[in-house]
């Protein structure tokens, strides 16, 4: 399209054909080449930002899958860990728990399957460990080969633990990061879970008595989800719809003064030896031991502080070793107030077993709170360290399988 | 062994050198590295033991009996006695199904009816095994009596299979013995299992 000319100043209209001025052409030019250039631009970032997405979307795959979310799992990658849940498929998480992690799975394929009314329980929890994070791998396998063992027992139909019903379940896998701290959005993901056929009723797992575990269980209460702490002491985690099954730790030292009051009364001097870690477990402990040592054992106003080791399977050298020398040697304790994670007990059993810094013959005694001995329970040589260093522990425990084994009841 | 420099008495010398310590940096360094290597070591092994008795404790849970005791027969040859009654106890321990049809005896008489296979010491493994994982279970009642007794007759046939451990395997009977003598005597202040129930 060519604009017509003119000339003259009178105003007459006379066209003198179709020849524009070299100086509107470029102009022309010019704009064309920047509509091309803006469209190219547009072209350009729009398959540059399909391509970054394509490759945000291949980044957010876990390892093996193809999506991130299907109706049987919602699993995608966040700093490098597969992050969310799974029912139905098969995802090991890590080489060492993908075995049991198959049973479980197994299990909710033939759940779904059977045709009978079912709802789901979400573990939630790390699922992936080492020897530095917040629950070793050690202690997630046998997490979950305890979840296998209570699944099979109450889908058994002819054995229904439960009683009578028919009612089965699935275990929603959930995994909350190696340091517990990808919580967020795995309980956004979880609380679509809960409407449908087969609801999402609880959750459990969580872990021990530390600020993320309340913070999630927070969470939970405020989408109305019921949560389970399996191993909770602390006096301060509460939450609208947060149920312990342990006692608490004001329960558990309660039983503990009772019994060295009552049974314990040559235990003259006592220690504290305390964690310095700062989580609601060790600060509700040590309150109560600082109440209770001095009711029960007047002398017992001395402590020390030690700063614990993530897991027991490592050897930390030298952790007890002070703590060693001032109670066997300087204060010559009688009853030591362990408060600390039980993790650090066989640690500093065997610090004080093997002590060379003083002679000493008398035997002392361990107090301890625990929801189960660990180490103790299945560390031969541990217990025989602790026989001939003339060693002893009294542990207010939730369980003590050991004289219900035999069928003693105190 | 690294040797010391001589001990120099240089002549017009107000001080006199008789003594130097010595201090091998690579000496100390090997030292700690053995030390802490064998630490470890001993602390990994530990661990392997824990993480076998952990997983026998949970399959025994979930009722593979034949397998456990094949496992743990297995480990008759290679662990010490007083390791190997560990482990068994400790697997023991395991939560067991509740029957409630069968009595404890019962129960471990039809388990062993059902899985012996006429090859020692297999079947005697299998035999302690049925009998402590029943005695174990916190609603057994007075039945334990039995159980114990009969569970005290299988280490004793085990003995010749337990190489080095005449004196853990017969703490392990006396223990036994003792306990089986407390049920039997106040079998009146033992809760039956159908009391329990």
């Amino acid at each position: 399209v060519t604009a017509p000319t003119f000339s003259g100043a009178s105003g007459n209209l006379v066209p003198k054909g179709p020849e524009i001025p070299p100086q509107r052409r470029r102009r022309w030019h010019m704009v064309l080449s920047l509509v091309i250039l803006l469209v190219l631009s547009v072209a350009g970032y729009g398959v540059y930002a399909l391509i970054k997405w394509h490759q945000e979307q291949e980044a957010r795959l876990c390892p093996g899958l193809t999506e991130t979310d299907r109706p049987e799992y919602s699993l995608s990658m966040v700093n490098g860990e597969c992050i969310g849940w799974t029912i139905e498929q098969d995802y090991g998480f890590s080489p060492a728990i993908s075995d049991i992690t198959s049973k479980i799975i197994k299990q909710n394929q033939q759940v779904a399957q059977r045709g009978t009314r079912y709802a789901r329980i979400a573990v939630l929890m790390p699922m992936t460990g080492n020897d530095t994070t917040v629950m070793p791998e050690s202690t997630i396998i046998n997490a979950l080969r305890g979840v296998y063992t209570a699944q099979s027992r109450a889908n058994d139909p002819d054995n229904h633990t439960l009683g009578s019903t028919s009612l089965a379940f699935q275990v929603v896998l959930a995994n909350g990061g190696k340091a517990a701290d990808q919580w967020r959005p795995v309980i956004d993901q979880l609380a679509k879970l809960t409407g449908g056929d087969h609801p999402l009723v609880a959750v459990t797992g969580l872990g021990s008595s530390v600020p993320n575990t309340k913070s999630a269980a927070d969470a939970l209460s405020e989408r109305g989800i019921p949560v389970i702490g399996a191993v909770l002491t602390a006096t301060d985690m509460v939450s609208k719809t947060l149920f312990h099954v342990s006692p608490s730790n004001e329960q558990y030292m309660a039983a503990l003064r009772a019994y060295v009051d009552k049974h314990r009364g040559d235990l003259a001097s006592g220690f504290l030896l305390r964690d310095s870690k700062d989580d609601n477990y060790l600060n509700t402990l040590i309150r109560r031991h600082h109440e209770r040592i001095r009711i029960s054992v007047p002398a017992g106003e001395q402590h020390l502080a030690y700063t614990s080791s993530r897991d027991a399977g490592i050897a930390v050298p030298n952790l007890f070793k002070l703590a060693a020398d001032k109670i066997l040697c300087t204060e010559k304790t009688d009853i030591l107030f362990f408060s600390g994670r039980s993790r650090d007990l066989a640690s500093l059993i065997n610090e004080l077993a093997n002590h060379t810094g003083c002679v000493r013959d008398k035997p002392i005694v361990i107090a301890v709170v625990t929801t189960g001995l660990g180490a103790l329970d299945t560390d031969s040589q541990l217990v025989e360290n602790m026989r001939s260093a003339k060693i002893s522990v009294i542990n207010a425990s939730s369980t003590d399988y050991r004289s219900w084994a035999v069928g003693m009841t105190v | 062994v690294p040797v010391p420099p001589p001990i120099t008495r240089a002549s017009g010398k107000k001080k006199v050198v008789i003594a130097r310590y010595v201090h091998n940096d690579r000496l100390i360094d090997a030292l700690m590295t053995q030390a802490f290597s064998t630490l470890n070591r001993l602390q990994e092994r530990s661990a392997r033991f824990r993480e076998f008795d952990a997983a026998l404790y949970y399959r025994l849970a979930n009722d593979e009996l034949e397998a456990v005791a094949r496992e743990l027969t297995d480990a008759l040859k290679i662990t010490t006695s007083t390791r190997w009654l560990f482990r068994l106890t400790a697997v023991s321990r395991a939560p067991r199904r509740i029957s409630n049809t069968l009595a404890p005896e019962q129960a471990a008489k039809q388990r062993l009816t059902d899985s012996v296979t006429g090859t020692e010491p297999f079947d005697t493994v299998m035999n302690v095994l049925v009998r402590l994982w029943i005695a174990s279970d916190p609603l057994c009642g007075s039945e334990r009596a039995a159980l114990y007794r009969q569970f005290k007759g299988g280490l004793e046939m085990l003995k010749e299979h337990l190489g080095d451990g005449d004196s853990a395997l017969q703490a392990a009977v006396d223990h036994y013995e003792e306990l089986a003598h407390r049920w039997t005597r106040t079998p009146h202040l033992r809760p039956t299992l159908e009391e329990r129930q």
